[in-house]
């Protein structure tokens, strides 16, 4: 606010994690303030944005929403590149969905390629806290799993009753800008899309139609 | 037009310096269409004027004011200039809504007016503009100035207002859309008119070579039998066999039944080329191409249906009449045949592809996000390349469909995706 100009920060979020554990309400209702019981069901993978204020800086999250890219034949998950964090979301009631939180996270690492995958940030988020009388994953279990991946942040939310997912993604923003002050440093690690079109303009012309 | 009203005033208020200059204008148009109205209806008082009609008024005045600053040639640059330009762009916009309203109401209008159904036909009753057609019924020519007649909205055919219902011949519409119907890919050939009896294959009029033009026997190349003059008029149409078997594109002469029937079906895909004659992908390179465009535009959509900014430019709508390419990889329409075998489809469907890529891979981040990375690349370069399952020389992964650079995925021999899967797989059943 006072601190004159600087220059305004692009926060890239992914949310990965099982099908209907709530990625899409969770984001839904931090962006939107909204939540619908309907479920339906996301098909690839997309982002909305929004701006926030951490501390003094106007930052906005570019924050993507997913869905299951690998049933949905030829969707890859290149936005996975150039992350600033990675929140895995799990559903308190569903320990499937808790058990795969770890091929998340691996696959996460793999596609994403950071410079330094073991210091990445993650944030876990167990949704659907409100369901308590369901719970299936205790709150220490998945403490315990996220001290063994080198204190990853947890929060238990609820996207139904908003119960959380501002202070939540008030963290997740912190950690990325953090993450993307870092980054301002090594920067070349990371694929930017500028670069990449002279690439995709030469196949372009090498891919044409003769007749 | 209410409703557009509402939308210009929304939009000048956001607008304020150009508030006042826009509503002025509004109401200018207003005006000029109420008192053409008013001009109109004190001219013939004893009758009242129907929406049509007033549609019709207002529209022609607008084209009068239009005209009047056609003419009046303001230098460019004078201060009249701008508010001359909003006020025509208002008119032309209003002839446009009016236009859209008239159109609505003479189709609700038409589907009002009796039609008469016989044998599958839809017979709507036409007016006296034109030149004068044939009756399929009788034969007689259609004096419209002084005879009632109607035209199948489904097939086409004609007939006096007093044969309709005399017509025999099934309505070509009936059969061809039938879920079943399908063409038959064999070349007819023709089985000779002994077989026939010497009669016409669709009224059993009596045929000859010798007793005059209305016995003339005809060929129809579709069903390989003769018809008689009144039953085949010597139209033309390619076949759909000679399209599936040779690319043949030539018209061959079809009776009226073939001609009305490959009318009605010529833009339903309908033809299965890969599975009835496979061997043609291989031999015709518009046909190769067009399949390898068909398989990349099937994969498209998978990002098209996937990305609100495709959906909200209804980027599909590119393929218009192609729509089916992206429901399967399969069928051809008949004229879609025929243009590839005539040379054409491939320019189009090249314009297209290109439209969708540059959404795909350079417009829309949505889009690129779903791209993939190959990371068994051994370069950084390989490694930030982004790839898309139409891109050339990658590789799909049969079983995951992860894509990767086709080099580095036959070193390889085998997914890492995959590998990681089944070895989480086993160490889950372990537990
Ligand atoms: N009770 C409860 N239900 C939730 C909560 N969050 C999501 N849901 C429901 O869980 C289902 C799946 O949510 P969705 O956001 O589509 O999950 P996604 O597949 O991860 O995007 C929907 O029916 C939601 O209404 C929550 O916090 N509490
Ligand atoms: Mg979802
Ligand atoms: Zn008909
Ligand atoms: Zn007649
Ligand atoms: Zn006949
Ligand atoms: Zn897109
Ligand atoms: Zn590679
Ligand atoms: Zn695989």
């Amino acid at each position: 606010m006072s601190s004159g100009p600087r220059k305004k920060a692009l926060l890239k979020v992914i949310i990965l994690g099982d099908s209907g554990v709530g990625k899409t309400s969770l984001m839904n209702q931090y962006v939107n303030k909204r939540f619908s019981n309907q479920y339906k069901a996301t098909i690839g993978a997309d982002f909305l944005t929004k701006d926030v204020m951490i501390d003094d800086r106007l930052v906005t999250m570019q924050i993507w929403d997913t869905a299951g890219q690998e049933r949905f034949q030829s969707l890859g998950v290149a936005f996975y590149r150039g992350a600033d964090c990675c929140v895995l979301a799990y559903d308190v009631t569903n320990s499937t969905s808790f058990k795969n939180l770890d091929s998340w996270r691996d696959e996460f690492l793999i596609q994403a390629n950071p410079r330094d995958p073991d210091h990445f940030p993650f944030v876990l988020l167990g949704n659907k806290m409100d369901l308590e009388q369901n719970r299936a994953v205790s709150s220490k279990r998945a403490q315990t799993w996220c001290q063994s991946k080198n204190n990853i942040p947890y929060f238990e939310v609820s996207a139904k009753e908003a119960l959380n997912v501002e202070s939540a993604f008030q963290a997740i923003a912190r950690d990325a800008l953090a993450r993307e002050s870092q980054d301002s440093q090594d920067f070349p690690d990371f694929p930017d899309q500028i670069r990449l079109d002279p690439n995709q303009n030469n196949r372009q012309q090498g891919g044409g139609c003769n007749c | 037009m209410a409703a557009n009203d509402d939308e210009t005033n929304e939009h000048s208020r956001k607008d304020s310096t150009s508030y006042s200059m826009f509503s002025d204008d509004q109401i200018l148009v207003d005006a000029l269409i109420s008192q053409a109205l008013e001009d109109k209806i004190d001219d013939s008082p004893n009758r009242g004027v129907d929406r049509l009609e007033q549609i019709n008024i207002a529209i022609a005045a607008c084209k009068e004011k239009l005209r009047e600053f056609s003419l009046q040639a303001t230098p460019v640059g004078t201060p009249t200039d701008d508010s001359g330009h909003s006020i025509k762009k208002l008119l032309v916009d209003k002839i446009v809504d009016l236009g859209l309203e008239k159109q609505n109401l003479q189709d609700a209008q038409e589907d009002c007016v009796e039609m008469k159904k016989c044998n599958g036909h839809t017979f709507v009753l036409q007016s006296a503009r034109g030149r004068n057609p044939c009756c399929e019924v009788c034969m007689g020519t259609i004096w419209r100035l002084v005879q009632y007649w109607r035209r199948c909205r489904a097939c086409g055919m004609r007939v006096h207002e007093k044969c309709a219902e005399d017509v025999r011949r099934v309505c070509a519409a009936v059969i061809g859309l039938q879920s079943d119907f399908h063409f038959s890919n064999k070349i007819c050939a023709e089985v000779g008119l002994l077989h026939q009896n010497y009669k016409c294959a669709e009224c059993e009029h009596p045929l000859s070579y010798d007793s005059g033009p209305s016995d003339e026997p005809r060929l129809c190349e579709l069903t390989g039998l003769y018809y008689c003059p009144s039953c085949h008029w010597n139209d033309e149409w390619p076949i759909p066999a000679r399209l599936i078997h040779n690319m043949d594109p030539t018209p061959y002469p079809v009776c009226r039944a073939s001609k009305q029937l490959l009318s009605v079906t010529q833009h339903k895909p309908l033809i299965a080329m890969l599975d009835t004659n496979p061997r043609m992908f291989a031999l015709h390179s518009g046909l190769k191409k067009v399949q390898r465009f068909r398989k990349d535009f099937l994969i498209m959509k998978c990002y098209f249906i996937s990305c609100k900014n495709a959906r909200s430019l209804r980027i599909l709508q590119y393929l218009r009449q192609h729509q089916h390419f992206v429901e399967d990889a399969k069928l051809y329409t008949l004229d879609e045949l025929k243009e590839i075998a005539l040379g054409g489809l491939c320019r189009e469907l090249e314009d297209i592809h290109t439209v969708f890529r540059r959404h795909i891979e350079d417009e829309c981040e949505t889009c690129r996000g779903n791209g993939f990375y190959c990371e068994l690349c051994a370069t950084d370069a390989g490694r930030n390349q982004i790839l898309f399952p139409f891109t050339d020389g990658i590789s799909m992964c049969k079983k995951c469909y992860f894509v990767f650079h086709k080099a580095c995925y036959e070193k390889a021999q085998s997914c890492p995706r995959c590998e990681r899967r089944e070895k989480r797989e086993r160490h889950r059943s372990k537990d």
